[in-house]
């Protein structure tokens, strides 16, 4: 089977924020291997949007550049890169980190079960005990805390990469706009009872990867919002 | 006589002062005049209750306290957190209006691109 087979359908969001550095070899990277990118800039005050624009005219056909005025945080930019990918027809929807921290080959890996009918969701679980001590924590607590509020035990509730058929991608209903999006999404699968797997991913914990993602005060801001939440009205 | 301490003069000054504020508002129709009567009456409010503290004095002993005084207090502090929960709300609900606002913006701008790349792209 050909990678363009393998990709048919298949479109990638790319969130990113202040990511000049990395974003061009992550969505020339996507393309090359015959993916439909959307990447979502989310209000950068760096040249990420410059560079995006750069890479688009290398790949015009696969790059899709969707751009936030103002920045309005890793939900909103998550949910307007998945609304693009349906109106473009996407078949699946994988959501995937613009710093550089996934694995390329790691996509075939969470598609496969939702091609298969195995799953509706499939989520990219980084092994916690190749973390740096701050990080392992962090997410641990979180995963804590997806399973208190929302009562779902998932190996990684702060997965940056997941993957999603149309129809289950359609049925979600997050509202939070940053980084609480991810234990959202967990609730929203369960809410839905749709099928969900977790396979095994590769992580990449660079220097500029190190200071983004779900720290101890990230993960405090995520919980506040978990409790505020709950009386949204 | 009624004797004036210093606390009361500066409430009453200030009860005043954000009337005229409120008046003012109305007159450059950025406030309603129902918000204004709502407010002055407020004011009138905390005018005499400042002359006449020992007004509230029995409405403290139905809820368990000696001094009037001390329910205001306690009541500006639940009007207080009530504020706080209402502008939490309302900050929140507009932030969800901000971000739905530019994701619609963004998306109608991406599609009209794309339509702008792909005619460019089929005359030549």
């Amino acid at each position: 089977m050909s990678v363009k087979e393998d990709t048919e359908g298949v479109y990638v969001v790319v969130p990113a924020y202040n990511e000049e550095t990395t974003v061009s070899w992550v969505i020339e990277e996507l393309a090359n291997r015959g993916y439909n990118i959307i990447l979502v800039n989310d209000g950068s005050k760096d040249n990420t949007l410059k560079n995006a624009m750069e890479s688009q005219k290398k790949y015009p056909y696969n790059i899709h550049i969707a751009s936030h005025i103002i920045n309005r945080g890793l939900g909103a930019a998550l949910k307007t890169g998945m609304v693009i990918a349906s109106n473009y027809g996407a078949k699946y929807i994988i959501t995937f980190d613009s710093d550089g921290q996934h694995e390329f080959n790691d996509i075939q890996k969470v598609c496969k079960p939702l091609k298969e009918g195995r799953a509706d969701v499939v989520i990219g679980a980084r092994l916690f005990k190749d973390m740096p001590f701050t990080k392992n924590f962090a997410n641990t607590v979180m995963n804590l805390l997806t399973l208190i509020f929302y009562h779902v035990n998932v190996k990684d509730s702060q997965s940056g990469l997941r993957a999603f058929t149309i129809d289950a991608a359609n049925k979600l209903n997050v509202v939070s706009e940053g980084y609480g999006v991810s234990s959202e999404f967990i609730r929203e699968i369960k809410e839905n009872h749709l099928k969900l797997e977790e396979v095994y991913i590769t992580t990449i914990y660079t220097e500029d990867t190190q200071h983004k993602g779900t720290n101890m005060w990230v993960g405090f801001k995520i919980m506040c919002k978990m409790f505020l939440d709950m009386f949204r009205i | 006589m009624i004797y004036l301490s210093l606390y009361k003069i500066i409430l009453i000054i200030l009860a005043l002062l954000s009337s005229l504020f409120f008046a003012n508002r109305v007159r450059n129709k950025r406030s309603t005049v129902p918000t204004l009567i709502l407010w002055v009456l407020f004011c009138i409010v905390v005018i005499l209750i400042a002359i006449f503290p020992h007004f509230t004095d029995p409405i403290a002993n139905i809820f368990g306290l000696q001094r009037g005084l001390d329910f205001i207090i306690i009541l500006g502090f639940a009007f207080c957190i009530f504020t706080i929960f209402k502008l939490y709300v309302k900050v929140d609900n507009m932030n969800q209006s901000l971000s739905d606002l530019v994701r619609e913006l963004t998306i109608e701008k991406e599609r009209n691109e794309y339509l702008e790349r792909i005619n460019k792209n089929s005359k030549e």
